[in-house]
């Protein structure tokens, strides 16, 4: 039938003529593009790492810096392992960024930014010998009169400098039913043990979408296994309900300047209360228990733990081994109720390093022994610990339920703050959501009681507009978590500090806190957050709060930028 | 018998004719994007800075200035779906054509000479196609870096094996029609029976294989995207502009969803189309000899 | 092709042939995974770690032997059943092997109600397209058949989602079972399964209520496909001279069509499911993250999102792995059924 064979012939030629057509057509636009001005990148992580807010946030940024008229943004972006690769070996040259503290100390937002070690290990390769003695000075003196001066002059001088520039701080957030107290966005320790619930007062489901890596701690390292953890776990000293304030854990009471810590801050002593506590298997807790906890957490040394926090941060070493005494782990038990740690070198925070999970003790004796080879499985009966609740039901990535200790040790520990005896619930099931909307639905389908980390900002939003008729409370707190940009300033251009400085002329905060979190964070004008002591909003008084685009177009043509300059790089080691 | 086979061929070639029509808009409305769309693609514009609309950033729903209403940032939906069109066909032009450039030469190669050659090729293609697709795009994606360019390539590894096995099989059974022995016979050369009779008779099938696998490319772009793991912003791409709006669906706004989407499902219908009907053309022609 | 008359022989030669196969598509991933640039052990500190830390890190890994040496002994360890440890920082330290013994189920039983859904749906589409064919229902069988297979399954699963679960509460939201009661236990890992054999219908309830749009989702989305091929299938079926001859002697074409066409029609379709497998792992990938699902797709991208090079290797091994036995299962399937199907 060759009228058939003559359309499909058609047909088919037809196709590809198209498919040519297509093709170049759509190769010579993209070929043909205008050239482009002087061209930055600017990268930032592209799978939901810092959340899914982070391409519209880095998308914001792009945009203020091209409004200066002379600057062309390109925007790059990687999975978190290559992202992590490329700023821990200095390939990226300008990138966004965020810190979540280990201790609570103004420290942890010096010295791993601003010190050389701290600074390589971020990817700004930034290094200047008088910070660095500013730092050391600083990390190893408790009056707060010196600290403050030296706090000073180090913001000061990092506003001059500008290998980062702090963007803003998050605000923690909570969404909860009514008739649930007892919440509080504690800045460093999340609890379940002050909460009760009016609806339902033996239970309480929360949801979330963090994941359990470990309930080992001297492995976990994250912010969800970490918060588990405390609830499980009871450290040396502990954090008050509402304030950062330490309160004797297992110790007896906290050590100061002449009252267990020496002058020299390099000896620190714990008393171990009497009695003396226990584990919720019966086991007791001495001081020989505290110090192979503490050894063990470092030797095990497990990948991507906190142990270096102990050994490097705290100063206390790396091993048993006597060969080289520099090295030499060094804490004596004098007798069972007293702990004494002896550091290579003066650290004014060791405090609050004793109330971070990592220094949690486990149990060393008896049935319930734990690993000393390696991690202890996160499995139902294997995670023992000391603190208000037991784990009573893992399913892991899913759910883990909590139940109340019935031999916790110190259900009065908290007394001077108002809570006569914890913990209150007897049963809290933690549910693990994949994505921000699915934690939203199950909230507002009431499937779930408290919704912790972490909705959307605009979830949020419409969250809080519909509260009351949903029954439910949404509440914010401050959080040390901090957002910033990261100069290389050892890659050209950006080891040009006229360029850094344009850029922070340049760069609007309050786009992105309006616009991408409906103002549920807060700017932030330096690298330590206001929730800390010594933070002093250096950028705000140098650069100003809102962008000037005048004093940035004059730094660019210092730098010698005319608009038709071309300039492309991506990453430093093409 | 006849009048129904003619009814039968005439429905597939109008499925056939609007699939063809729905690649050919989709084509033009890529090339003319930069001329047509209202607005500048990447924001965020001015409209930015207005009061936001606290459950979505600056979007607001479908207007007279607005068509398609605009997205979280400020930026026009309707300029981002039609620049979304250079992006997707970009993507699904450079995987397929690339997929077939490589598969449909070896497809006829391996099929014609057979033995060991056949047989070790075979085993690699089988090893690749047993391979989940979506994440295999991911893997090369990570690789080569993220631009459209290179997540076509990217896709372009999925659809080798479908094209070498296609035409492979096409080749094992056309090698075997007498006219094939009859040029053998004249003393043709390989070459020379290969690329004439058989490539020309298994070409006939391609068109089928490439509208359907050209779907299938648009939908792993947007599922990658979808994941994070493709076209990065801010180039305007229907997965990409999905899987940010599929954040404020919960919240009523569903027009930064709803026509990225749209417009995913219209492409893939007409490709889907286009092969259908083109299969339905091709086939009962090889089944029943030349006409 | 001439023909090899023993099953047995056949299915074996397909296995033993998997096995290279295997070890190709290995080889290649571990190539991959090592070229694209990123470390796990960084992706695990994300620079809270002194660079000294990460250094020692990998050296004690054995992440800064040559390619080569690496290579050799992944393989070698393989062999002995030893799929390595997770790099990662979801399941840094617990065996590959474990990890994925966990997820697995969970990605099984959402294969196989999918495919209960897709198949159910897809062939009497494709039967009742076929019996009243160029008639409406036929044209709008056809529709249906080729777009559904087209539309995006992680935009479909959220407007179900949103639908049943969000607005009309009919269902649950996501996952795989409530918070409370506690989830049955483990014998195979399926809930539905598990619940069954505990003999706890009100658990059974539970899970078969989690699994519906999950299932109904990935299922619509493949019906289609099924769609296509039964009506086809029919069609030639009811044309096929064996059945022209069963015509002219007079017999109802109502009774040819239940006793000739329907069975022979459905019998490719059998070869159509290892073909489906493929697809369906897939769509599970973005079912998965679209429901909370805690299976092997989520698994995947999560360790890619780490590069967590052991657990992204196994995961990868054992997929295909499924994918080469169930092909190789339905092939020597549709050779017991129709002999002349046999290689």
């Amino acid at each position: 039938m060759p009228s058939l064979w003559q359309r499909q012939k058609k047909l088919i030629i037809a196709i590809v003529v198209i498919a040519i057509l297509a093709v170049g057509a759509v190769s010579a636009a993209l070929l043909l593009r205008p050239p482009s001005q002087f061209t930055i990148p600017l990268w930032y992580n592209s799978d939901g790492h810092y959340g899914d807010t982070e391409p519209t946030v880095a998308q914001v940024i792009a945009s203020a810096i091209e409004k200066t008229g002379k600057i062309n943004v390109q925007l790059k972006s990687e999975p978190w392992a290559q992202y992590t690769t490329d700023f821990g070996n200095g390939n990226l040259p300008f990138f966004l960024l965020g810190w979540y503290p280990d201790y609570f100390d103004a420290d942890d937002y010096a010295s791993p930014f601003l010190g050389t070690a701290g600074a390589a290990s971020l990817g700004s390769e930034y290094s200047n010998s008088t910070m660095d003695n500013w730092l050391a000075w600083e990390a190893g003196n408790s009056s707060s009169t010196v600290r403050s001066q030296l706090f000073t002059q180090i913001q000061t001088q990092l506003a001059s400098d500008v290998p980062y520039i702090p963007l803003f701080e998050g605000k923690a957030n909570i969404v909860y039913k009514n008739g649930i107290n007892g919440v509080f966005l504690h800045p460093v320790a999340f609890r379940y043990f002050f909460m009760s619930n009016t609806n339902n007062p033996n239970t309480l489901n929360v949801g979330t979408t963090d994941r359990i890596k470990s309930l080992d701690p001297a492995y976990a390292y994250d912010y969800f296994s970490i918060e588990i953890i405390n609830q499980i776990f009871d450290t040396l000293l502990v954090y008050s309900p509402t304030n950062t304030t330490l309160l004797p854990g297992l110790a007896a009471t906290v050590p100061s300047i002449g009252n267990g810590v020496s002058s020299d801050l390099k000896t620190w002593t714990y008393t171990l209360r009497t009695p003396l506590p226990t584990f919720s298997d019966g086991n007791v807790i001495n001081s020989t228990v505290v110090k192979k906890s503490i050894i063990r957490a470092i030797t095990l040394n497990l990948p991507g733990s906190a142990a270096f926090l102990l050994s490097q941060v705290g100063e206390l070493g790396n091993t048993t081994s006597t060969a080289n005494p520099k090295f030499t782990i060094n804490i004596d038990t004098p007798d069972p109720n007293t702990i004494v740690f002896h550091l290579h070198q003066p650290v004014g925070f060791f405090n609050q390093l004793m109330a971070f999970s990592v220094s949690a003790p486990v149990p060393i004796y008896g049935p319930n022994a734990y690993n000393m080879t390696g991690a202890q499985p996160t499995q139902l009966n294997k995670v023992v610990g000391s603190g208000p609740y037991k784990l009573t039901a893992y399913t892991q990535d899913q759910s883990l339920t909590l139940t109340k200790n019935p031999s916790y040790y110190g259900p009065a520990i908290y007394g001077t703050s108002g809570f006569a005896s914890v913990p209150i619930i007897g049963t809290v099931n933690v549910k693990s959501e994949s994505t921000a909307t699915q934690l939203k639905n199950d909230i507002v389908a009431g499937a779930i009681d408290m919704a912790y980390r972490t909705l959307n900002p605009q979830d949020i939003t419409s969250l809080q507009i519909q509260a009351s008729s949903l029954g439910l409370k949404v509440d914010f707190g401050a959080s040390p978590q901090i957002r910033y940009l990261v100069f290389n300033v050892k890659t050209a251009p950006f080891n040009n500090v006229l360029l850094r400085r344009a850029i922070a002329y340049a760069v609007d905060r309050s786009l992105i806190i309006n616009n991408v979190f409906n103002s549920q964070v807060d700017p932030l004008w330096t690298m330590i957050p206001t929730v800390m002591n010594y933070s002093i909003p250096v950028f705000q008084l140098i650069y100003g709060s809102v962008p000037n685009l005048t004093q940035a177009g004059n730094l660019l043509s210092q730098y010698g930028l005319s608009i038709f300059q071309t300039l492309d790089i991506s990453k430093n080691h093409l | 018998m006849l009048p129904m086979l003619e009814k039968r061929r005439t429905l597939a070639g109008v499925m056939s004719w609007i699939g063809l029509g729905i690649l050919v808009a989709f084509i033009l409305i890529a090339v003319l994007a930069p001329i047509i769309a209202p607005y500048p693609a990447v924001g965020p514009n001015s409209q930015f800075l207005t009061p936001p609309n606290p459950l979505c950033g600056a979007c607001a729903p479908p207007s007279f200035s607005h068509w398609m209403g605009t997205d979280n940032l400020g930026q026009d939906v309707l300029t981002r779906v039609l620049w979304g069109a250079q992006t997707s066909l970009e993507v699904m032009a450079i995987g397929v054509i690339l997929a077939l450039a490589v598969g449909f030469p070896v497809g006829l190669y391996s099929g014609y000479v057979g033995g060991s050659i056949d047989k070790t090729i075979l085993l690699v293609m089988d090893s690749v196609y047993a391979f989940p697709g979506l994440l295999l795009a991911a893997l090369v994606a990570a690789m080569l870096g993220k631009g459209p360019f290179n997540i076509g390539i990217a896709i372009t590894v999925i659809y080798i094996p479908l094209y070498y096995r296609v035409t492979r099989n096409q080749t094992l059974s056309v090698r075997e029609e007498t006219y094939v022995e009859a040029a053998r016979s004249l003393g043709a050369r390989p070459w020379t029976i290969m690329w004439l009779y058989i490539g020309y008779n298994v070409l006939i099938t391609i068109p089928v294989i490439f509208a359907l696998s050209a779907a299938d490319a648009i939908l792993t772009a947007a599922g990658l995207s979808y994941l994070g793991l493709g076209i990065q912003l801010p180039t305007p791409d229907w997965g990409l502009d999905l899987s940010v709006a599929q954040q404020f669906l919960t919240d009523g706004v569903w027009w930064t969803s709803f026509f990225p989407g749209l417009m995913i499902i219209l492409l893939t219908v007409g490709l889907s189309f286009l092969g259908e009907g083109l299969n339905d053309l091709i086939n009962p022609l090889l089944k029943k000899g030349r006409a | 092709m001439p023909r090899r008359g023993s099953l047995l022989a056949y299915g074996l030669t397909r296995l033993i042939l998997a096995l290279p196969m295997l070890l190709i598509l290995l080889t290649v991933v571990f190539a991959v995974l090592r070229i694209i640039p990123g470390d796990p052990i960084y992706a695990l500190y994300g620079g809270r770690a002194p660079l000294s830390v990460i250094m020692a890190l990998r050296h004690q890994l054995g992440l800064d032997k040559p390619y080569w040496q690496q290579y050799v002994t992944y393989i070698v360890q393989i062999f002995t059943g030893n799929f390595g440890i997770s790099l990662g920082a979801h399941y840094g330290g617990q065996s590959v092997i474990t990890v994925i013994v966990q997820k697995l189920p969970a990605t099984i039983e959402l294969s196989i109600g999918s495919m209960i859904v897709a198949s159910t749906i897809g062939i009497s589409v494709g039967l009742i397209s076929g019996i009243n064919r160029d008639k409406v229902v036929d044209v709008v069988g056809r529709l249906y058949g080729t777009t559904i297979f087209v539309i995006p399954v992680f935009w479909l699963g959220l407007m179900l989602q949103l639908l049943f679960a969000v607005d009309l509460r009919w269902l649950p939201v996501n996952s795989r079972f409530d918070i409370s009661p506690s989830p049955p236990a483990t014998i195979t890992g399926l809930y539905t399964i598990d619940s069954l054999l505990a003999g706890r219908l009100d658990l059974f309830v539970i899970a078969i209520r989690h699994l519906a749009l999950p299932c109904l989702t990935l299922g619509l989305v493949l019906s289609g496909f099924f769609a296509k091929t039964v009506r086809a299938n029919l069609l030639r079926t009811i044309n096929a001279d064996y059945v022209e001859a069963a015509r002219a002697r007079g017999i109802k074409e109502r009774t040819i069509i239940s006793r000739y066409a329907f069975k022979n029609a459905l019998i490719p379709v059998i070869t159509v499911l290892g073909l489906e497998f493929a697809i369906l792992f897939a769509g599970a990938v973005l079912t998965e993250t679209t429901f909370n699902w805690d299976g092997m797709g989520r698994l995947l991208i999560d360790s890619i999102e780490v590069q967590d090079y052991p657990l992204i290797q196994g995961t990868i091994i054992i997929f295909s792995f499924i994918i080469v036995l169930i092909s190789i299962l339905v092939d020597i399937l549709s050779g017991v059924i129709d002999p002349r199907v046999r290689y």
